[in-house]
């Protein structure tokens, strides 16, 4: 596995599992904005797509031509094998990191 | 909405090229369309072109344009099509010979001069620059004003110059130098007048030209001379030189105190004995530290680093004062400039010049009717295979039927006219090696060139051979990837119905004329050499012999010659009538 998941990537990738086959920039962009409720461009979201394809994390195909976006095909992204261990991995550090807390951490 | 997106995708264009970005395009448009929904048009263009602004300079459309890069459809170079340009090429150069040879030889004829021009431009770049220091040697020149004119001279006041070897300091080396030595020596019956400096054991270190034997210091005793090995060879044959006597006519017996080394041709400097100012009595202290007029035949070379020049010539103009009342005797006034070494070689051309210099406006000229010889070769090639085409449509049809893009058949057209230029250049070479012993006989000066064929200077030939290919070749290559595929299919182009016939003519039009300008040009130079070989001059050139002064006294010279009954009369001028030096 090429490189560790940033916490942007993170996010992406688990907005990507969310939206499951409706996964696209737009929406995930959309997405995002609305949950995390933080503005973010289409650049660093393409940016960071681009680059989670190339470590192996995502993969995209062209979806069919609808008749909004006048005409364009929409990029359908899909989470891969190798990025749900790495979700899996990053969520059982975080519980271990959590339960083994010293401090009270979920107070309020 | 439209002309947004027209804008958009003019600007995705100049970033990312042929990305595909057909996805982000739809993303910007749905984008833009919910946040006008929800806010209002302004707020929604300012979020569409912060997203535009964001993906412009984003790593997703530099990686989308390297992929497009890399794929099939990608047009750059690529070594395959490359080589079946080459190999289309060199077909249809075989198929049609005569076409072929036609051009080959037109090309390479008009090549050989301008080879010619080329490899004297670069050598004239490389004269003088042999010395170790030549950035740092400069020549100190005259300009002087008398009613208004300005002359600049190549010579200097010896009164200045001998105070500035004393006075201005951080001079790291200064050498003087007389080129009024002219020994006469009887060899075989014929009377030899070499041609000689006075100077002294300083230039050697000013000028990197080593001695092979004896030593430099022996200048300063008079009576004592330096000569080249060629003159070397030419007096003395095989036999050692160092040492022996040279009997003169006018300057006695001189001892050859020192033999130098072959030094390179490129240098401006021209001599082949050398001897010190103490030979000749007339260059006492009053020459020394007197004489500010009537310095023709004295140059002062200095070394002076390049954070200090400006200082040196200050001290030289304060030096220059104290000569500006016997200037002023004269009539005269002057100012001093510095000349770089290097720049000497090719440059302008100055009153009492020292040695050789090529003229820089003459050598120009030269070099633009090179260029005038080379155009019409360039043209008739443009114009014969613009003629060609007819024979060449079909190819080039089928071509474009397949898909082949105009910039694609530019291309092959051009790999085709490189191909003939590069055969050209290496006929050129073997011309421009005949024809460089006939140039070099037929050029004042041109001794000083070798000529001689080096990588480096073959590789520039190889430079020229692609430039002039592809000049020559735009045109028809430009005129092909324009023949419609259909018409081409169909008939061939019908002769005078092609598109840009005008052009053809008109190239047809600057060849015939520059041609027949040149035929013209040959005649009247014909015609001229006949007159001045033939021309009354108005005096009887007969039985009137021209003598340099060598620093005689004229008045002398003149009683001396009026003596003898067989002379009748005696002038004088500044330089011999009818000629320009």
């Amino acid at each position: 596995m090429k490189g560790f998941l940033g916490e942007f990537e993170e996010l992406v990738l688990l907005t990507i599992a969310n939206l499951g086959n409706e996964a696209y920039g737009a929406a995930i962009l959309e997405q995002i904005e609305q949950r995390a409720s933080r503005k973010i461009s289409l650049g660093a979201l393409h940016s960071t797509l681009t680059r989670l394809e190339e470590k192996g994390f995502l993969n995209s195909k062209m979806g069919e031509p609808t008749a909004t976006r006048g005409g364009r095909r929409k990029r359908y992204f899909t989470l891969t094998g190798t990025a749900v261990v790495a979700l899996g991995n990053m969520k059982s550090l975080r519980d271990e990191l959590w339960s083994g807390a010293n401090f009270n951490l979920s107070a309020e | 909405m439209r002309r947004l997106h027209k804008l958009t995708q003019l600007l995705f264009h100049l970033f990312g090229g042929r990305a595909d970005i057909e996805d982000i395009l739809g993303d910007l448009d749905e984008v833009y369309y919910s946040s006008k929904e929800r806010s209002n048009t302004v707020v929604a263009l300012w979020h569409y072109w912060r997203h535009v602004f964001s993906l412009l300079l984003s790593y997703s459309l530099r990686r989308r344009a390297k992929d497009a890069a890399y794929s099939p459809y990608y047009r750059g170079p690529n070594v395959s099509i490359m080589k079946s340009y080459l190999k289309v090429s060199i077909r249809n150069l075989k198929q049609q010979k005569t076409f072929t040879v036609l051009n080959v030889l037109g090309l390479s004829t008009g090549m050989s001069i301008a080879l010619l021009a080329l490899a004297m431009f670069i050598e004239l770049q490389n004269f003088d620059t042999f010395h170790p220091h030549a950035a740092e040697i400069y020549q100190l020149n005259t300009k002087v004003i008398k009613d208004g004119n300005t002359e600049v001279f190549a010579s200097t006041p010896p009164a200045l110059t001998y105070a500035a070897d004393a006075q201005v300091t951080d001079l790291k080396n200064s050498v003087h130098i007389n080129d009024d030595f002219f020994p006469v020596v009887k060899k075989a019956g014929n009377e030899l007048r070499l041609r000689g400096l006075f100077t002294s054991p300083d230039f050697f270190n000013v000028f990197a030209m080593p001695l092979k034997e004896g030593s430099t210091i022996s200048l300063s005793e008079p009576g004592n001379v330096i000569i080249t090995e060629e003159l070397a060879t030419r007096l003395f044959g095989e036999d050692t030189a160092l040492g022996k006597v040279i009997e003169t006519e006018n300057w006695g017996s001189l001892q050859v105190s020192g033999v130098m080394q072959t030094y390179p041709k490129r240098t401006h400097l021209r001599f082949e004995i050398l001897t010190g100012f103490e030979t000749s009595p007339s260059f006492d202290a009053r020459y020394k530290n007197a004489r500010w007029t009537n310095f023709r035949s004295n140059y002062y070379y200095l070394r002076v680093a390049d954070d200090k020049k400006a200082l040196a010539m200050n001290q030289i103009e304060q030096l220059a004062l104290q000569g500006k009342s016997a200037m002023a005797q004269e009539n005269l006034s002057a100012a001093y400039q510095l000349r770089p070494l290097t720049t000497i070689n090719p440059g302008t051309t100055m009153e009492d010049e020292f040695g050789l210099v090529f003229d820089q406006q003459t050598m120009w000229f030269f070099f633009g009717i090179a260029l005038l010889i080379l155009l019409p070769a360039c043209f008739n090639y443009s114009n014969l295979s613009i003629t060609r085409a007819l024979k060449r449509a079909k190819e080039i049809g089928i071509r474009k039927v397949i898909g082949s893009q105009k910039k694609q058949i530019v291309e092959q057209f051009l790999v085709e006219t490189v191909l003939v230029s590069l055969i050209s250049v290496v006929l050129a070479t073997v011309l421009f090696h005949l024809i460089r012993a006939e140039f070099i006989s037929m050029l004042v000066g041109a001794s000083a060139l070798s000529f001689e064929i080096t990588p480096s200077l073959l590789g520039v030939f190889g430079a020229f051979a692609l430039i002039t290919g592809i000049f020559t070749g735009i045109i028809p290559a430009a005129y092909f990837a324009k023949i419609s595929p259909l018409a081409a299919m169909k008939n061939g182009i019908e002769a005078g119905k092609v598109s840009i016939s005008g052009l053809r003519k008109g190239l047809l039009v600057v060849q015939f004329s520059l041609t027949l300008g040149f035929m013209m040009g040959i005649g009247v130079l014909a015609k001229q050499y006949f007159t001045v070989l033939n021309y009354q001059t108005g005096f009887n050139k007969e039985n009137i012999l021209v003598l340099t002064l060598e620093d005689h006294h004229p008045e002398i010279v003149r009683n001396t010659f009026l003596s003898m009954p067989e002379v009748g009369e005696v002038s004088f001028s500044s330089s011999i009538p009818g000629t320009l030096c």
